[in-house]
């Protein structure tokens, strides 16, 4: 019963659970900066760390500022494909 | 019965290892703040000790933490206050009104609550640094916006859905104009909503760290940069550290635990809707 009726029913709730998850885990700051600040040696670089580093600690305002907007542009496509998805499959929005 | 009596023992089983993996880093921190720094590091680790005050009593002494404190709770609420203001209206309007375009408006608001955070801080430190806010909590609250005012006006949204429209056509026949049914009839009957919103919202201010660091030098620090403050550049004041981070936990634990009703009705109502 969970297999063929609650978990086909819940699909679009856990589609749009994933993608809220995804895109926070993308956006992830707070906990890198804490733990590593992104090092050693850039090994545990996330975006916004990158942003942040390039901005405020290499004074470098242009090229942070490039960074944050593509990154910008990859979450709005995350969002667009799941609107398509979702509209496609007739789901939870 | 024996199969669904397993399955009881096996879903408790999974919940409390569940609440064991989360709870655990917690207690860890709680005990390294009541511990001295050589008992702290002890290996094995030292499971039954004297607890110490010291460090709260240094914490809660320490000037830079009571500000960046208060400036958190001020934050939160300048923060609030402004979403409801303006989210409450907008939110009625979405509703109730022909708007044009209510789709893409709604879309739009989802969109900049998912945005990077860094995204608001680059442009605005120039601005901020030209027109003075920066470095002020009323500033911070402004930029907090950005993801407050959207959540608030969805929620709002599906809280204001709830209310049956025979209220409003009533208040209608009886020639109540629209901010006198937001007023009289929608606000009271969406309180609980009004109150699960105030809480998600305010819990999001008190965790915000990359706007907060972009954006305050010294004068405006939150509470999570107070905290973050005891990492030093030389040596880590960890009983400091864990006994600033209880206690930034607190609040928002006591306003979890008295408000627990509230703010599962409103996340689901969040999810889902």
């Amino acid at each position: 019963m969970f297999r063929y009726l609650t978990l086909p029913m819940l699909r679009p709730v856990i589609v749009t659970v994933v993608v809220f998850r995804l895109i926070d885990t993308l956006k992830v700051f707070d906990l890198v900066f804490g733990l590593t600040g992104g090092g050693p040696l850039r090994a545990t670089e996330a975006v916004q760390t990158l942003t942040y580093q390039t901005a405020f600690k290499f004074s470098n305002f242009g090229e942070a500022a490039a960074i944050v907007v593509i990154f910008s542009a990859l979450i709005f496509a995350i969002c667009a494909a799941y609107g398509a998805l979702d509209r496609r499959t007739g789901g939870a929005e | 019965m024996t199969r669904s009596r397993r399955a009881t023992i096996l879903s408790y089983a999974i919940l409390i290892l569940a609440g064991f993996l989360s709870l655990f880093p917690i207690l860890w921190i709680m005990g390294i703040s009541l511990k001295t720094q050589a008992d702290a590091f002890a290996m094995p680790p030292k499971l039954i000790f004297v607890p110490i005050w010291d460090h709260y009593a240094k914490v809660w002494g320490d000037a830079a933490f009571i500000k960046g404190f208060f400036n958190s709770v001020f934050a939160a609420l300048l923060g609030n206050l402004m979403a409801f203001v303006i989210g409450i209206p907008a939110a009625f309007a979405l509703n109730q009104c022909r708007v044009p375009a209510r789709g893409a408006i709604l879309a739009w608001l989802l969109l900049s609550y998912m945005l990077p955070e860094f995204l608001f801080v680059i442009p605005m430190y120039g601005l901020f640094q030209a027109t003075g806010l920066y470095d002020s909590v009323f500033g911070l609250a402004l930029v907090y916006q950005t993801f407050t005012l959207p959540f608030t006006i969805w929620m709002m949204r599906a809280f204001f859905a709830d209310v049956p429209f025979a209220l409003y056509e009533a208040a209608r026949l009886e020639g109540a104009k629209s901010w006198q049914i937001l007023l009289r009839v929608y606000l009271p009957m969406a309180a609980p909503g009004i109150a699960a919103t105030a809480i998600l919202n305010t819990i999001r201010i008190w965790n915000e760290l990359a706007i907060a660091l972009g954006l305050t030098f010294d004068k405006a620090q939150t509470v999570t940069l107070a905290v973050a403050a005891y990492r030093g550049y030389a040596s880590i004041d960890w009983g400091a550290l864990s006994a600033a981070a209880i206690t930034s936990i607190l609040p928002m634990l006591i306003f979890a635990v008295l408000a627990q009703r509230q703010i599962v009705g409103g996340l689901s109502l969040g999810a889902v809707k």
